[in-house]
């Protein structure tokens, strides 16, 4: 690996040490990331199918928010976001046989999520949900459902305002391209590296960065307005 | 450094770039005010992103997913449910597009059908003892033919229509059929029900062969379908 970075960082001049440092670490991201069985959730998987429940419930205590997280900003409705999330953990249960650990377990999560929300979204019901989210139905009373974290003690401008941000946000989310979208969910607030992006979407980590790029771009234009008053 | 592309800043702040051009940008942004700014506006936008709620999951999630588990969670996967149909999506069966999958399921429907009438008593019960699964077609035939005297005249011509034959008096039994797509490349299948020609589309992907065979059997059926409608009565009758 030194000969590596010797190569990676020789026709440079004038990097830093800790520009040096973070090559070194960078890189070993790289070989780390390309191993499954090093991911503590595969083992996890790999306990479940030879038949230690107790395992599987531990991935479902771990990453059932994030599954409810996502399918919540994929379709813009909470309630069927849980069962969706629901119908997700269900499924993994039942393929649990023809499970194969080859890329990390939450690459393999996010894929068949992806795919129940995109069957959810191609029916048609959802992308009306997601424009009008938060607007109060007729006859309802009940409050809307805020988008925003903890709002105790904001001041009223400041909420209207983050409140009016949140709402553009969902309105840009629920235009762009579905790839577009789950490209930029998983990796901006799932946390999934292009890598494990491009194995749900089943394409390049090239292309997960266009597509990155390009809903990064939408976000950029639909928010100019509140972006630049902020 | 030139400016760096736009997608590789966003990639830049993703941490998504190699090691190498991530120290380059990283020595341009240093000394570029213009690129700072973009960089910066970009991390607006992320923070905006960000700021968004995690929402969790409601106080009954986990209590209903475990009662949903234990009521269906051993079932197979249905895949007739158009919201688990995306599932075809997933491993090994990723390169199964609709109109293959409505094959698979005509096909396994096929074999239901048939396995099941001939173990079924209205098969077995009015045919003779003699029947196996190695019985030779035309003898089968000649069973099929005591045993059901009506059967048109050229279903008894042609054994092999004979199997299908069971299909047909059961095609009410799995209305389905009729949803099964046409699909665009069958009008290429020439010569008839017994033609062998092979359409291109097929020999450019083998993955597409597995079906041929389904496909000639539901033109097969639909053949046989207007023999018996042009039979007149006798075997028409009976599954119509």
């Amino acid at each position: 690996m030194l000969i590596t970075l010797g190569r990676d960082t020789g026709s440079r001049r004038g990097a830093s040490p800790a520009e040096t440092f973070w090559v070194a670490k960078c890189s070993m991201k790289q070989q780390e990331r390309r191993s499954p069985h090093d991911d503590p959730d595969v083992q996890l998987m790999l306990r479940f199918q030879n038949g230690e429940e107790g395992a599987f419930q531990q991935l479902f205590n771990k990453h059932a928010a994030s599954v409810v997280n996502f399918a919540f900003r994929f379709l813009g409705n909470r309630a069927r976001a849980e069962e969706i999330a629901q119908d997700v953990f269900l499924q993994v249960y039942r393929w649990q046989e023809r499970y194969e650990p080859k890329a990390k377990f939450s690459t393999w999560l996010f894929k068949i999520a992806n795919n129940h929300c995109l069957n959810e979204v191609r029916r048609g019901e959802y992308r009306v949900s997601i424009d009008t989210l938060d607007q109060p139905h007729d006859g309802e009373d009940e409050a809307p459902t805020r988008a925003l974290p903890d709002q105790e003690g904001w001041p009223g401008d400041e909420l209207l305002a983050a409140q009016e941000t949140a709402d553009r946000i969902k309105d840009i989310l629920g235009r762009i391209p579905d790839t577009q979208r789950t490209a930029l969910l998983l990796s901006r607030l799932e946390g999934l590296s292009y890598q494990e992006v491009a194995g749900v979407l089943g394409c390049t980590e090239k292309a997960v960065k266009s597509l990155v790029f390009r809903a990064t771009q939408s976000l950029r234009v639909g928010l100019k307005d509140t972006l630049n008053t902020s | 450094m030139s400016h760096p592309l736009q997608e590789d800043l966003v990639a830049y702040r993703d941490s998504e770039l190699s090691a190498s051009k991530r120290v380059q940008i990283a020595a341009h942004l240093r000394s570029c005010m213009a690129c700072t700014q973009e960089s910066i506006q970009l991390g607006r936008v992320e923070a905006a992103l960000a700021s968004l709620e995690r929402v969790s999951p409601s106080p009954d999630f986990a209590v209903t997913f475990w009662k949903r588990l234990e009521q269906e969670g051993r079932r197979e996967p249905e895949i007739l449910d158009e919201r688990a149909s995306g599932w075809w999506h997933i491993g090994e069966f990723e390169w199964l597009t609709n109109w293959q999958i409505g094959s698979v399921v005509a096909a396994a429907a096929s074999l239901l059908i048939v396995v099941g009438y001939f173990l079924s008593g209205s098969f077995i019960s009015q045919r003779s003892t003699h029947l196996t699964p190695t019985t030779p077609l035309a003898q089968q035939a000649s069973i099929a033919k005591q045993a059901r005297p009506n059967i048109p005249a050229q279903v008894q011509q042609e054994p092999q229509l004979f199997i299908d034959y069971a299909i047909l008096a059961s095609l009410d039994k799995f209305s389905y059929f009729d949803e099964i797509p046409t699909f665009p490349y069958m009008e290429g299948i020439g010569g008839g029900p017994s033609g062998l020609d092979i359409p291109s589309a097929l020999r450019r992907d083998p993955s597409f062969f597995m079906h041929y065979q389904l496909l000639k059997k539901m033109e097969q059926l639909q053949y046989l379908e207007s023999v018996l409608d042009t039979s007149g009565s006798g075997g028409a009758s009976q599954h119509s």
